[in-house]
């Protein structure tokens, strides 16, 4: 993708928040053809583990085999289009189909055809294999694209790595999973996430011992990283739960708050690395799933209890914003020039991506 | 059995068939304006005034003149109506319109015997699924899944001993009880045999009439479930159940149990191949020569009457 020239303003319409057509164009543009982080491995470590995600409109499988190779798989069955599994699981040794029994081992071979001889005798199981998507582990977060041949993952992931400072996600454990259901647009989600401005003022309480003034980013392409240390008159954090062993002097006084286009949000702190991705349910319904690491030991309660409370005020101010959107007289004013400048940055790489879908 | 069983099968239709609101309108401007339309027991039109239904695309008003059903569409179309067994049918073009009788072919024949007319309707219930409506027909039609999707609740019968009949573009099927098995479950909510039906017609009948009306008989029952298309998306399934009368018998049960197949089984699997139809990926893989070949000739139907076959 070529780098939009992006204008200090707002470039959205108000129907990209709130129009089906529109929404179906990202789920098909946006969506479909980038990579999504989708779990953890955590969540797959034995063989027949699997959870499943929806990436865009496509159904998918992530699951471990019996020779401990993680896979992504469409879910789908290659006869009718069931889509087989739901929820997340372990499924022994192979995944069958409930509608007709069709049986795929793990690592997606067709293995069962019943009634096979009368009613499929020309059939070569060879060919009606699970449809593989990729997939890509990263310290510990699982990616998945529903294409084989998808853009290599390191280039998507580059920019977090270079940028994440001395966290090591993968030297931690995940220690909790929330979803978070908002009544707004995934996309308000994600530019009040990259909103510098707000941080004074609706997080007033909940991020009042840091020192905005010093707060700094970089943006990468489409990607933004930012780093924002304790204010100096504070006493330290002390919320009783094990800090990060691994991570420098700056980072434990610090936050970090990322972001890796298109959804992925990433918040780091001296006690843990968390994940949350805007997820599009409909033009004004996203789910937000949360995923935290930290120490072994960590109060997971305690992490999951201080990650809620300011996801939830972002909740609640995105779905004021969606609810004002479907105004006819919505419109944003003036933009802050540095504060607010990621959000015009993000929304030009979403008019790209919609653009290269146009072009074809 | 089946004259079709060597054929080849194929999955006729595109995937957007199932979403897309452009295929939706096409279906509905032509398919459903060239099919005689399952409006219901002729009961349901009263004595006095009207009975508005939907027909497909259009509404219609039905009323009694005399001894005679007449309907026009709201727009003031004439509409032709003709009955069946006790139904009402309508056709939206009755200048296109082959006789009922005609239209229905072989499918009477099929039925082994069972009249409606005679029965009466012990209850009643619609339910919503998620799904486009020609997945829930293709599944009532799909002999396949019987096996392994319903091996609980539809255990009691014989699938090898099945029989279908290709009556284009209708489709009947019966297959017996398993040997020794009684048909227990009907008869434990209370329903009792039907007279006009021997012991040698129990079993399961189960039936289209083309486009989107499935019904079934059993042992002590003759139930109708239309499905009502609501978009591309979304269908409704309006089950209706026609037994014996003067018998005390449980309906609720009676729905429970037939719930669990034609809602809890069969609609939840077609939301669940809905879900999978969106994706840039879906594709329909080889079907069963035999047991899948009816959803090949319900394509081939809808196809010729959209006239792109």
């Amino acid at each position: 993708m070529t780098a939009p020239a992006a204008t200090s303003s707002y470039l959205l319409p108000a129907s990209a928040y709130t129009s089906r057509e529109w929404f179906a164009r990202e789920q098909r543009e946006l969506f479909v053809k980038r990579w999504s982080h989708v779990g953890a491995i955590e969540d797959v470590s034995e063989p027949g583990d699997y959870f499943t995600a929806t990436v865009g409109t496509a159904p998918m499988i992530v699951v471990r085999g019996d020779d401990g190779e993680l896979r992504a798989f469409h879910n789908i069955c290659r006869h009718r289009g069931m889509t087989m599994l739901d929820g997340a699981g372990n499924c022994g040794t192979g995944i069958d189909c409930f509608y007709h029994r069709w049986r795929y081992a793990l690592d997606g071979d067709l293995v069962r055809v019943p009634q096979r001889k009368e009613q499929f005798p020309d059939i070569d199981m060879a060919l009606w294999g699970l449809m593989p998507g990729s997939i890509a582990v990263w310290e510990g977060l699982v990616f998945v694209h529903v294409d084989p041949n998808a853009r290599p993952f390191e280039q998507v992931i580059a920019g977090l790595a270079a940028n994440i400072g001395t966290y090591r996600p993968g030297a931690l454990k995940q220690v909790a999973t929330r979803s978070f259901l908002a009544n707004c647009n995934w996309k308000l989600f994600v530019e009040n996430h990259i909103d510098v401005y707000h941080l004074w003022y609706l997080h007033a309480e909940s991020l009042g011992d840091f020192d905005h003034t010093q707060f700094e980013y970089v943006q990468v392409d489409s990607d933004w990283f930012s780093y924002e240390p304790l204010r100096e008159d504070h006493a330290g954090l002390n919320r009783g739960t094990e800090t990060i062993a691994h991570i420098s002097e700056r980072d434990r006084l610090g936050i970090g708050a990322h972001f890796v286009f298109p959804n992925t949000m990433i918040a780091t702190s001296a006690e843990f690395v968390a994940t949350y991705v805007a997820v599009p349910i409909a033009p004004d319904q996203s789910r937000i799933d949360l995923r935290i690491r930290a120490e072994t030991g960590a109060d997971a309660a305690g992490l999951t209890a201080a990650a809620a409370s300011f996801i939830e005020e972002d909740i609640h101010a995105c779905e004021r914003v969606q609810a004002a959107v479907a105004s006819p007289a919505f419109a944003v004013g003036p933009m802050a020039r540095d504060h607010e400048h990621p959000i015009t940055v993000f929304q030009a790489f979403v008019l790209a991506g919609l653009d290269e879908g146009v072009r074809g | 059995m089946t004259a079709l069983a060597s054929s080849a099968t194929r999955f006729l239709l595109p995937p957007e068939a199932y979403w897309s609101e452009q295929w939706y309108e096409r279906e509905m401007e032509t398919v459903f304006r060239s099919v005689w339309h399952f409006i219901g027991p002729v009961s349901d039109v009263p004595e006095e005034g009207s009975l508005l239904a939907t027909a497909g695309p259009a509404l219609t008003t039905m009323w009694r003149d005399g001894d005679i059903l007449e309907a026009r569409s709201v727009d003031g179309e004439r509409v032709a109506v003709e009955t069946w067994l006790g139904y009402a049918f309508a056709h939206l073009e009755p200048g296109r319109a082959t006789p009922l009788h005609e239209w229905l072919g072989e499918l009477p024949a099929r039925i082994r015997g069972f009249r409606p007319d005679q029965l009466v309707e012990v209850a009643r219930r619609r339910f919503e699924v998620a799904c486009n409506w020609k997945l829930y027909i293709e599944n009532h039609i799909d002999i396949y899944h019987l096996w392994y999707l319903h091996e609980q609740s539809l255990g009691a019968y014989d699938h090898p001993r099945h029989e279908w009949w290709d009556c284009a573009p209708h489709w009947a099927f019966y297959e017996p009880p398993r040997s020794g098995v009684t048909d227990e479950a009907q008869f434990a909510s209370g329903f009792s045999p039907i007279s006009h039906i021997t012991s040698d017609d129990w079993g399961s009948g189960a039936h289209l009439i083309f486009p989107s009306v499935p019904f079934a008989t059993g042992a002590a029952f003759f139930m109708t479930y239309q499905c009502i298309p609501r978009g591309p998306l979304h269908t409704t399934i309006d089950l209706r159940v026609r037994a014996e009368g003067g018998t005390t018998h449980d309906a609720e049960a009676f729905l429970a149990m037939v719930s669990t197949v034609l809602h809890a089984e069969d609609g939840a699997a077609c939301e669940q191949i809905q879900r999978a139809v969106v994706s840039p990926a879906f594709a329909v893989g080889p079907l069963a020569s035999g047991l899948e070949a009816p959803i090949m000739r319900f394509h081939e139907s809808l196809l010729a009457l959209m006239g792109s076959c």
